[in-house]
């Protein structure tokens, strides 16, 4: 059996639970601020318990050897999701308005955290404005991811022990570096997260949302989480100018953060030669001429909208995993719900917000399966896999088809584990898809005449776990699980 | 402080951990992808890979906005090259590593300049001087002259014999004024001590003194000096010939190496040198070469592990002073603590060389020594900076580091808790690895 350094995992789990203890004053200050007295409760007790918790942990454990090694990092990294995930559920437990056992606690805050926004409130108009902005803020937090959070404050995390818990919890497809060093890195990409955050916000104000919806809506669109403050989510604002001020920073979400940073530190040329944001472009692009086909041929047309803004947005909303879902598409028929779920399986760019499988890995596969076509007639070609202009390692190429392979069994493992919990086999799948690609397109969306209200506690922490196995981007959930991991 | 390092191979790496865990702006540009991937997994510092010697690659590096740029890829042509075209886009300064002891001579220093290249190192050059030291004070482990030999750092084990053994610090101090102790190396820590740690046998302590005081101080350690005259190396390529050139006849040497074609370049290079043809490690060989009547011997093979064993070979044979060449940086602490006498590490050596250059840029101008894993700089204290505010033992200083001594009017002395820092004084600091730009700002 491996040992790992149990003693300094847990310190530092302790200290990251202090930054999560000062998040849950925001939701604390809207409880006080909006007279909700239940939340004021529930939000002081969950922020002092994780704050007690955090600081005893931080002063009391002492480990002898403060270096963290790979495989610590891997365990802090998968760990700290979950114990975040727990405390993080505290409010929605202790909340007079929610009420929630422990597995319906849990499942909500990894919902929350993994930016799926999936949730088992049943109605969302009847939650008070603090859970609202706690549900919109754990999106926010785990949108960019937990640890690229802490690494940019933390110096302690600045070691080679902070490097492989970044690695860890960023798949490293893209060049995700823009500085040196970490925390540099680190406080760029959170710089251009918060200020897309500010101007999103800013925008939303101008329409028809108050300041509270706004910043709520703020926080879960450029996360690409997907809550919102009414159950009708973003139905409940019709307006043309919010969807597409939405549709944009989801948009924009989907994005790779580096690339976002360099194009706006003076080399926007940069963006044009990403092979990736052009496929992603262009995927976004075809999928709305086949949904806007869809629509017709199925007779949805309601009016110019329903061909030009809602089909995007839904198709944006689908491949940044956000999951704001408009009314109209329940009718668009069977194709665009097969062409959703491609969506979902493809995600954004690696390194930004968005879920899913990453269009990175796609764009290696398909170059990988046209050469192997190209090979089959001209066998002494030589054909590089070549992205962005550079020659990726083949190496790098089977990493990220088997990726996708393991994506996909570990959907259908899912599928197949739900199915055992009694769920239906069609929705069995496309909520362990859902789940996987932190994407929110519940049962009920499929039109199936139940939603995740109706999971049974297993199932809802199956769900939870293929949200985090989908959010760390499988490796590091799936190496600890792995005899390799605990040998010796 | 922006470094790019190009190269990243054995001194490359090196530097560029050392430099990522002192906080600096590391990039390390390298043709081969898989040596990147070792250091940006692990690391705290930027990869770039492609040739160093490219335009587009070294300006991805961002050299044009770097402070240092540091060309060591194993061809000196490439070094100079990448450091030429670092200097043309705007690198401040430019350090290319050679492997020809002509291009370290001060009179081609403005050549090199004139391509853009601010300095050179040569490794070999630094372990061969490293040798010639050891074999001069053969009962220390470091010797190290600053300021012309004002002061002095001597590294010693201490055995048995030495008087010190079991004393506190804060007795030794009492009893001597003449000696500071700055670290003592304890198995594979260093530690800066306090009044209330204990010298224990087996201790590698760094003492501070002045050159009048350096034979009381080897007494003390129960130490006795033997004069070197006959030296055998064992190995030997570049170090070797660079050795024998430097010693000016004042040493008989003989190599053994096992392999023809460099024992006829080393009798080429090195003609007042016996050179052997054979297995060195064969004991028969050594004893029908005389090893017995050897005063010192050198392991200088490639393997760092024939060196060590080599070394505790001709221990046995009564051979007093033994100097291994140990490359593999982890062994260090272990060949220390075996009863090898020196121990010389090329990559250490440039590494504290590029070091001292760093520093040059950084503070007013300091020489400097890397130890495994702490560092000796020479600092010069600003007028009116924090140092100088109260006497040292009131200052609070952090525990990382100590002030062994200083340099006032040309004249040097040793530190105590009583003594006042001035401004312009030149003070020589201990501290641990990593920890040096944190005590910046103390002499600033």
């Amino acid at each position: 059996m491996r040992r790992l350094n149990f003693a300094l995992i847990a310190r530092t789990l302790c200290s990251l639970l202090m930054f999560e203890a000062a998040f849950m004053v925001v939701p604390l200050i809207v409880a006080i601020y909006y007279h909700e007295v239940g939340a004021i409760q529930s939000f002081s007790v969950a922020a002092l318990i994780t704050l007690l918790v955090g600081l005893i942990g931080h002063i009391g454990i002492n480990p002898s050897v403060r270096e963290l090694t790979k495989y610590d990092g891997v365990m802090l990294t998968t760990l700290i999701w979950i114990v975040f995930s727990i405390f993080g559920m505290l409010p929605y437990m202790l909340a007079p308005t929610t009420c929630m056992s422990v597995s319906e606690g849990f499942f909500e805050a990894m919902s929350g955290f993994t930016t799926t926004g999936a949730s088992l409130t049943g109605s969302l108009d009847k939650l008070s404005h603090a859970i609202h902005i706690w549900h919109c803020l754990s999106e926010w937090i785990g949108g960019l991811g937990i640890i690229i959070f802490t690494v940019a404050l933390v110096p302690m995390l600045n070691s080679s022990g902070g490097i492989q818990m970044f690695n860890a919890e960023q798949a490293k497809i893209s060049q995700e570096k823009v500085s040196p060093r970490i925390s540099t890195t680190a406080r760029s990409i959170w710089m251009v997260y918060i200020m897309l955050t500010a101007i999103l916000f800013g925008l939303l104000c101008l329409g028809p949302m108050s300041a509270f919806e706004a910043s709520c809506h703020a926080f879960a669109t450029v996360s690409t989480g997907g809550f919102s403050t009414t159950s009708s989510g973003i139905n409940a604002f019709p307006s043309v100018y919010v969807k597409t001020v939405i549709c944009l920073f989801m948009f924009l979400g989907g994005v790779n953060f580096a690339l976002v940073y360099r194009a706006m530190t003076g080399k926007p040329r940069l963006v044009a030669k990403n092979d990736t944001f052009k496929t992603y472009c262009k995927v976004i692009l075809g999928f709305t001429l086949i949904f806007i086909v869809g629509i017709i041929v199925d007779g949805a047309y309601t009016g110019w909208q329903s061909i030009t803004i809602d089909p995007l947005f839904q198709v944006v909303s689908f491949i940044t995993s956000t999951g704001y879902m408009l009314t109209g598409f329940c009718s668009w028929g069977p194709t665009v719900f097969i062409l959703a779920l491609i969506l979902m399986f493809m995600g954004g760019c690696a390194g930004s917000t968005s879920g899913g499988a990453k269009i990175d890995r796609i764009v290696y596969m398909l170059k990988d399966m046209r050469n192997s076509v190209k090979t089959s007639l001209r066998p002494n070609a030589v054909l590089p896999v070549r992205v962005n202009g550079r020659v990726v390692p083949a190496r790098q190429v089977s990493v990220a088809v088997a990726f996708l392979l393991i994506y996909a069994i570990v959907t259908l493992g899912g599928t197949t584990l739900l199915s055992f919990c009694g769920i239906p086999a069609n929705e069995a799948f496309v909520s362990a898809l859902g789940a996987m690609g932190n994407n929110s397109l519940s049962i009920a969306d499929s039109a199936m005449g139940c939603d995740y209200m109706a999971l049974n506690p297993p199932a809802r922490i199956i769900l939870s776990l293929l949200m985090l196995t989908g959010r760390l981007e499988i490796y590091s959930v799936l190496v600890v699980f792995t005899p390799y991991f605990w040998r010796r | 402080m922006k470094i790019v390092i190009a190269g990243a191979g054995e001194v490359g790496s090196h530097l560029a951990k050392l430099l990522s865990r002192e906080a600096q702006d590391v990039t390390v540009v390298d043709r081969d992808a898989s040596r990147l991937d070792a250091l940006d997994t692990k690391y705290n510092l930027l990869t770039v890979c492609g040739s160093p010697t490219s335009f587009n690659i070294l300006s991805d590096a961002r050299a044009a906005k770097c402070d240092l740029f540091v060309a060591v890829t194993p061809f000196e042509t490439d070094n100079v090259t990448a450091c030429a075209i670092a200097k043309s886009m705007g690198a401040k300064k430019t350090v290319a590593r050679v492997d020809n002891f002509e291009y370290m001579k001060d009179k081609h220093l403005s050549f090199f300049n004139s391509l853009g290249v601010d300095s050179v190192i040569y490794p070999e050059y630094y372990a061969a001087r490293e040798i010639l030291t050891a074999l001069n004070k053969t009962w220390t482990r470091h010797w190290f002259e600053m300021w012309n030999g004002e002061l002095i750092l001597v590294g010693v084990k201490l055995r048995e014999s030495a008087s010190i053994v079991g004393m506190k610090l804060r007795e030794f101090g009492m009893s001597s004024r003449n000696f500071h102790v700055s670290a003592i190396r304890r198995r594979h820590d260093t530690i800066i001590p306090g009044g209330d740690d204990v010298i224990r046998e087996g201790d590698i302590v760094y003492f501070m003194t002045r050159r009048e005081n350096v034979d009381e101080l080897r007494e003390l350690c129960g130490k006795s000096q033997t004069d070197v005259s006959n030296v055998m190396i064992l190995g030997g390529g570049r170090i070797a010939g660079r050795l024998c050139s430097m010693a000016r006849g004042k040493y008989k040497f003989k190599i053994i190496n096992d392999n023809a074609d460099e024992c006829m370049r080393l009798a080429e290079r090195c003609p007042d040198a016996d050179v052997i043809c054979g297995d060195g490690r064969d004991n028969d060989l050594l004893i029908d070469e005389g090893i017995r009547n050897y005063d010192a011997f050198l392991a200088l093979s490639e393997s760092s592990e024939s060196n060590m064993l080599a070394c505790l070979t001709a221990k046995e044979f009564g051979v007093k002073k033994t100097i291994a060449e140990v490359e593999n940086i982890q062994y260090i602490g272990e060949a220390e603590a075996l009863n090898i006498g020196t121990i010389v590490n090329k990559k250490l050596l440039a590494a504290g060389a590029i070091f001292q250059r760093l520093l040059d840029l950084d503070l007013s101008n300091s020489k400097c020594m890397a130890l495994a894993d702490a560092e000796v700089a020479e600092i010069e204290v600003k007028e009116g900076s924090k140092i100088t505010r109260a006497a040292v033992k009131d200052l609070k200083l952090s525990h990382d580091m100590t002030i062994a001594g200083l340099i006032r009017d040309g004249k040097g002395q040793l530190v105590g808790g009583n003594t006042v820092i001035r401004g312009g004084d030149r003070v020589v600091v201990f501290c641990l690895t990593g920890a040096i730009h944190k005590f910046e700002k103390l002499f600033n």
